[in-house]
């Protein structure tokens, strides 16, 4: 029996709309260069809408009877929706950034699709070789994307950062999963589960130390404590629209792969790893919130701050349970667009001034007071204030892991998030607080002005009446659980 | 096992012990006064095609070298992968082929990529 | 230890040499010398594929690493100015590095002699080989035997990871389309 090609026209989709925007913009030297950005978004909500085709279908892709390879479910559409999403939003505020300060349009746009479908790649797949060569696949584009603004010194340094280490944690990951392709002798999820509920005492060390790189592997891809190193610098070289997209794709697609992966294949050997990620989940919200205190670059604050967010996200790993899954899969979108939010309104002031400090952000409530708002609604989201998105998110996030046992996790949790309502106060207190530094208003370009509306509405909605999506993501997660 | 690469190996052997033997032959001889030794400035100085060697040899080279290299490790990885389709092409189905077939399709367009940015010419 | 084997004394001179090459790629003076030193090492891993009967891997060891790996390592020494960086590359951080570095081999070490690894089973249709080999659970052949390394690479490569071969020639376009925009000068900006 062949596997069942028609469960990837997603992917399908987004490959070669990446390959006619490269080749629309090599056969059109003239064009604008925002003009393939738009074309990719386009490309990007294509893909989306076929993505959202799947609902309900629950089908593995048996690449031979027996063996899937990748599986396509509910956990799989919603990631598929969400990433795409991110994709759109990612290309629009990208345009006018990519129209005045990069050259190669074309690729930059198709790098980001491509990007998207190596996320949506790692999110499906239940097989070993199968996610490690999406997620090189991820990592390749962003390797090249960190340092797309060649001209300056602080991307390539933030690319051959991200780069080498990148790579480090790659073979990290590697040698983790030859070690449990060796302990359990198969590399398929549904395998390497099933030899590991009938194992025998002796093979601990060797699952443990497997786990351990795995762990540090998929730590340096998502940026845990202490394997964040890179992040304040790539965050800050990087150009904005691909801070945000490390911030949200890279992050999102990393967790989704590492949810499935520790909670379909590894979670009969929940005892062993459990205890190393809520530890590094613990240290990682600590010291991403603590760090970020310090920050007087936007970019800088951004990076610690997702660390932060990362701390909270990894007590649902830790927690490994269907709830957690669901508050997972529910605060991964809200931080996203909370996210995307907040670097849209990032990258119109820096087309603007060309600054991302703290402190050029002065008197910005005077001067441009849309902004100024919608940078209030997403930074108390962030923190996780009523009303916001953030605030049921992360709460659904602290119960799951207090009902999962990690009472003590979900009180540092709590700490952490107080601590981090410091420094965004800190933010809206230069905006509103301190006068202007430079004099004068000035307007935001109407598509921006209208993405950024969206997202803020966005915000509000998941904060207000989280519901249908709390119930989608319930969906998506009771699929890993199934069993 | 090392039947097969028992040859190999032997080969290796003597293809390593070929330059060191000369090297040891030429020592003995110098130990016994056949070899002159006669050092002088021009006999010591590097060999560079019979022309006088100028200046260091830690220079800056061009940038567009690298480039190349990496084209090469890109396509030598394409290599890589075509080795065992040809092997096991015979015993595959016409399904092996069309995979292949994509493979090589896909990084044609990145070859016709390079071409059109004229990454093959050299500046 | 007990040798008991050709192939054992063949592999502990292969991993003596390589371990030395490898050491000395760290505590060359001079980075030329460090990059000799790791083509060595890499070449000589390959010969320890071959004992291990994965023939096929260590042609790509060789063509891969052998070949462009150590081009590329030797061209970014070359085009660089190496001459200013000339001398110990370890800084403050060195007694630290060492520590761990022992620590976790010594972790790796433990590790591997005491884990059961998936059994082998004997390779039925070639005597001749090596008698350790990893059962390919991964692999079902059609008429249920075992084929030789590069053909059951091959024969893995087009059946059950065909969409993943293809996702590694997107890798690939994406490595390639990246190498072409960041490694060209500035000149091509006007086209």
């Amino acid at each position: 029996m062949n596997p069942d090609y028609s469960l990837l026209i997603p992917e399908y989709i987004l490959a070669v709309w990446a390959a006619l925007v490269v080749a629309v913009d090599v056969m059109m030297p003239k064009l604008r260069r925002d003009v393939p950005a738009y074309l990719a978004a386009l490309g990007a909500l294509a893909a989306g809408i076929a993505s959202v085709l799947y609902i309900d279908v629950n089908k593995g892709f048996e690449a031979i009877p027996g063996v899937t390879i990748m599986h396509v479910d509910d956990y799989t559409t919603y990631m598929r929706v969400l990433l795409c999403g991110i994709a759109v939003f990612i290309l629009l505020m990208s345009a006018q950034f990519v129209r005045m300060r990069l050259s190669h349009a074309g690729e930059y746009s198709a790098i980001v699709l491509v990007a998207t479908l190596g996320g949506m790649l790692m999110v499906e797949g239940t097989e070993l070789i199968t996610s490690w060569i999406a997620l090189e696949l991820l990592s390749f584009c962003f390797y090249t994307l960190v340092s797309f603004a060649r001209r300056e010194l602080r991307s390539n340094e933030a690319g051959l950062k991200y780069m080498l280490l990148g790579a480090f944690s790659t073979a990290l990951f590697l040698y983790g999963l030859s070690l449990i392709y060796g302990v359990t002798g198969t590399t398929t999820y549904d395998g390497i589960a099933a030899a590991l509920s009938n194992r025998g005492e002796d093979l601990t060390l060797a699952l443990v130390v497997g786990f351990v790189f795995i762990i540090a592997g998929l730590g340096f891809k998502v940026a845990a404590v202490p394997f964040h190193m890179y992040t304040p610098d790539a965050y800050q070289g990087a150009p904005l629209p691909i801070t945000a997209m490390l911030s949200t794709t890279s992050k999102a697609a990393a967790f989704a792969l590492f949810f499935r992966l520790f909670t379909t294949a590894f979670l009969p050997a929940h005892e062993e790893w459990k205890w190393m990620i809520a530890l590094i989940a613990a240290v990682t919200m600590m010291w991403g919130n603590l760090v970020a205190l310090q920050q007087t670059n936007l970019r800088r604050l951004f990076a610690y701050s997702s660390i932060g967010q990362v701390g909270f996200m990894l007590i649902a790993v830790a927690a490994a349970t269907q709830d957690a899954g669901s508050s997972l899969l529910f605060h991964m979108a809200g931080y996203a667009v909370t996210n995307l939010a907040a670097f849209t309104i990032i990258v119109v002031f820096f087309n603007r001034e060309g600054s991302d400090e703290i402190a050029d952000l002065a008197g910005l409530a005077e001067r441009q007071p849309f902004l100024a708002l919608a940078m209030v609604t997403a930074l108390f989201s962030l923190a996780g204030m009523p009303l916001f998105a953030g605030f049921f998110t992360k709460f659904m996030l602290f119960v799951s892991g207090w009902d999962a046992g990690l009472e003590w996790l979900s009180g540092v949790a709590v700490v952490a998030s107080l601590i981090s309502l410091y420094y965004y106060l800190m933010v809206i207190r230069q905006m509103y607080v301190i006068a202007p530094r430079v004099p004068g208003r000035f307007r935001t370009p109407a598509l921006l002005w209208g993405v950024i509306a969206v997202l803020v509405v966005g915000v509000f909605f998941l904060g207000i009446w989280p519901a249908p999506l709390l119930d989608a993501a319930d969906t998506a997660a009771a699929f890993l659980f199934r069993a | 096992m090392l039947g097969q690469w028992g040859h190999m190996g032997f080969l290796v052997v003597v293809g390593l012990s070929l330059p060191a033997v000369a090297l040891v032959i030429s020592f003995l001889l110098g130990l016994v006064k056949i070899r002159p030794k006669d050092p002088n400035a021009i006999k010591q100085d590097t060999y560079e095609c019979g022309i006088e060697a100028e200046g260091s040899a830690w220079v800056q080279f061009h940038s567009g070298y690298y480039v190349f290299a990496l084209l090469f490790v890109v396509f030598d990885i394409e290599t890589v992968f075509l080795y065992p389709w040809a092997v096991a092409l015979r015993q595959e189905k016409l399904f092996a082929f069309v995979d292949a077939l994509l493979f090589i399709a896909i990084l044609g367009v990145g070859y016709v990529y390079a071409w059109r940015k004229r990454a093959f010419e050299w500046r | 230890m007990q040798i008991h084997s050709t192939e054992q004394v063949v592999f502990y001179l292969l991993a003596v040499v390589a371990v030395a090459a490898a050491l000395g790629v760290v505590f060359a003076q001079d980075i030329i010398h460090s990059a000799l030193f790791l083509v060595v090492t890499l070449i000589l891993t390959a010969g320890v594929y071959v004992l291990l009967s994965a023939e096929f891997l260590s042609l790509v060891q060789v063509l891969v690493y052998g070949g462009g790996v150590s081009i590329l390592v030797m061209f970014a020494v070359m085009i660089t100015r190496v001459r200013d960086a000339r001398g110990p590359l370890d800084g403050a951080q060195k007694p630290i590095a060492i520590v761990a570095g022992l620590a976790i081999v010594t972790v790796l070490v433990l590790m591997i002699s005491r884990t059961e690894w998936q059994q082998a089973i004997p390779a039925v249709n070639r005597p001749d080989e090596s008698p350790v080999r990893v059962q390919r659970v991964i692999t079902q052949t059609d008429k249920g035997q075992l084929m030789s390394d590069t053909d059951a690479i091959g024969h893995d490569l087009f059946t059950t990871f065909a969409v993943p071969f293809e996702v590694a020639s997107l890798v690939l376009l994406v490595a390639l389309v990246g190498a072409i925009y960041l490694a060209r000068g500035e000149e091509d900006e006007v086209t």
